[in-house]
């Protein structure tokens, strides 16, 4: 059972009105009923976790309470539009549409609520990153050095956190996304300033290589969605970073000379992407497309493809006769095809 | 950097070479061809109790291979020698 006590939801000492069946969840309103003219949307997600996809219908009226007492149950039936919740979170809200707040539970088929949840909102957060010399640098830094990894992400600017906010981040190398939805650690003992203790940009478990732009988006969510996007940018110059010139003093020649030689045959590696996305583009074009289809479609053949029929054998006759036959054919066949390449070499006219 | 500006002279080259056929349409083989070697492979498949079809095929991609090999030597052999100095 649950009551409405002005703007605060609270449970009753029992559940009674959750069906059995779990095919409606009610909700009892206490006599003391807010004030007239406040209503309350009720809402259910589905998810998983967090809000985005997998939500259903659900109603999303506002129904006033005035309408409502201890004695007349609101009835809401959550099985429309759903074959089962096994398994499954699903969340109920509650949001006043006067004063705006927001409760939340969560339930399952064999877990129904048990709490009222207060949804709160961080209002805003900033991504610091500290190199590892722990210095702080500002996005759309070009990183100088050989220790990518061990640059440090701390999150500040956090006036509060719940339980179930999270943060998560997204990882672009050069525009292209590399690792979807890396979970942060939370100290959660922290109220105001989130630090993610030690998490380093290695912690991706990523190879991040020179020569490329790293883009890093952090995610906030709370427990029904996503709500604040932050993003930064930095590139591992390999010019300036990957090349580690030493500090040469004035008359140390070879040290100028061992300089200039990683001055000169140092190369990016994203100087040879050029020619795969050259090949990437021409693979496909007239007339190498249809080079490209057959050799597709050839590479598709194996020798475990399911056949148009069986050859029904037996397995004694297998292990003694056709596995030996099928070894020896083996031999034959590459002893055929050596002789026939050296054949056609002493005939190659250059 | 002498790498570099070595690297992009080759990508250049390759490029300027390549370039008319990216103007070109993307095209593919029918699907007629295409499923016709699906469905030679499905005939062939149930022999594989005798006839060793990976050894087969192994000696297939081998022999293409070193064709497509000897084709593009042959053809940088060819281009070589249009230069005015070789013979």
């Amino acid at each position: 059972m649950v009551f409405l006590m002005g703007n605060r939801i609270v449970f009753a000492s029992s559940n009674t009105y959750i069906n059995p069946a779990f095919t409606s969840y009610q909700v009892c309103l206490d006599d003391n009923i807010p004030s007239q003219g406040q209503s309350w949307a009720f809402n259910i997600d589905t998810t998983q976790h967090y809000g985005g996809s997998g939500s259903f219908g659900g109603n999303s009226n506002f129904y006033p309470l005035s309408s409502l007492g201890c004695n007349g149950n609101f009835q809401f039936d959550v099985t429309s539009g759903r074959s089962s919740y096994t398994g499954e979170r699903n969340y109920i809200t509650l949001t006043n549409n006067v004063t705006g707040d927001t409760f939340w539970t969560d339930f399952a088929v064999t877990n129904p609520p048990t709490a009222w949840n207060n949804i709160t909102y961080i209002d805003d957060f900033t991504p610091y990153i500290y190199l590892p010399d722990n210095t702080n640098v500002l996005s759309g830094y070009d990183y100088i050095g050989n220790d990518f990894g061990n640059i440090n992400i701390i999150l500040k600017g956090i006036n509060h956190l719940g339980l179930y906010d999270h943060f998560y981040l997204k990882i672009y190398e050069n525009d292209t996304l590399i690792n979807d939805s890396v979970s942060f650690p939370i100290n959660l003992s922290s109220n105001t300033n989130i630090e993610l203790s030690n998490f380093l940009i290695s912690d991706t478990g990523l190879t991040y290589r020179q020569g490329y732009d790293y883009l890093f988006v952090v995610t906030y969510g709370s427990e029904l969605a996503d709500s604040i996007v932050k993003s930064f940018h930095i590139s591992w110059d390999i010019l300036n970073g990957a090349v580690v010139y030493e500090d040469c003093n004035t008359t140390d020649i070879a040290c100028y000379i061992k300089n200039s030689l990683r001055w000169a045959f140092t190369v990016p590696p994203s100087t040879f992407d050029k020619f795969t996305g050259l090949k990437d583009s021409l693979i496909t074009k007239a007339p190498f497309g249809y080079i490209t289809s057959a050799y597709t479609a050839v590479l598709g053949i194996n020798d475990t493809n399911p056949g148009l029929y069986t050859m029904e054998t037996v397995t004694p006759i297998t292990n003694t006769i056709f596995n030996p036959i099928r070894l020896a054919l083996s031999w034959l066949f590459y002893l055929i095809f050596l002789f026939g390449l050296i054949k056609n070499f002493r005939n190659i006219n250059i | 950097m002498i790498f570099i500006a070595l690297i992009n002279t080759i990508y250049a080259i390759v490029y300027l070479v390549s370039s008319p056929f990216l103007l070109l349409p993307e095209v593919t083989l029918p699907s007629g061809y295409l499923s016709s070697i699906t469905s030679a492979s499905s005939y062939i498949t149930p022999i594989n109790t005798i006839i060793p079809l990976d050894t087969l095929l192994n000696i297939f991609y081998l022999f293409i291979g070193i064709e497509v090999a000897y084709f593009t030597f042959k053809g940088i052999m060819w281009l070589v020698k249009r230069f005015p100095t070789q013979s």
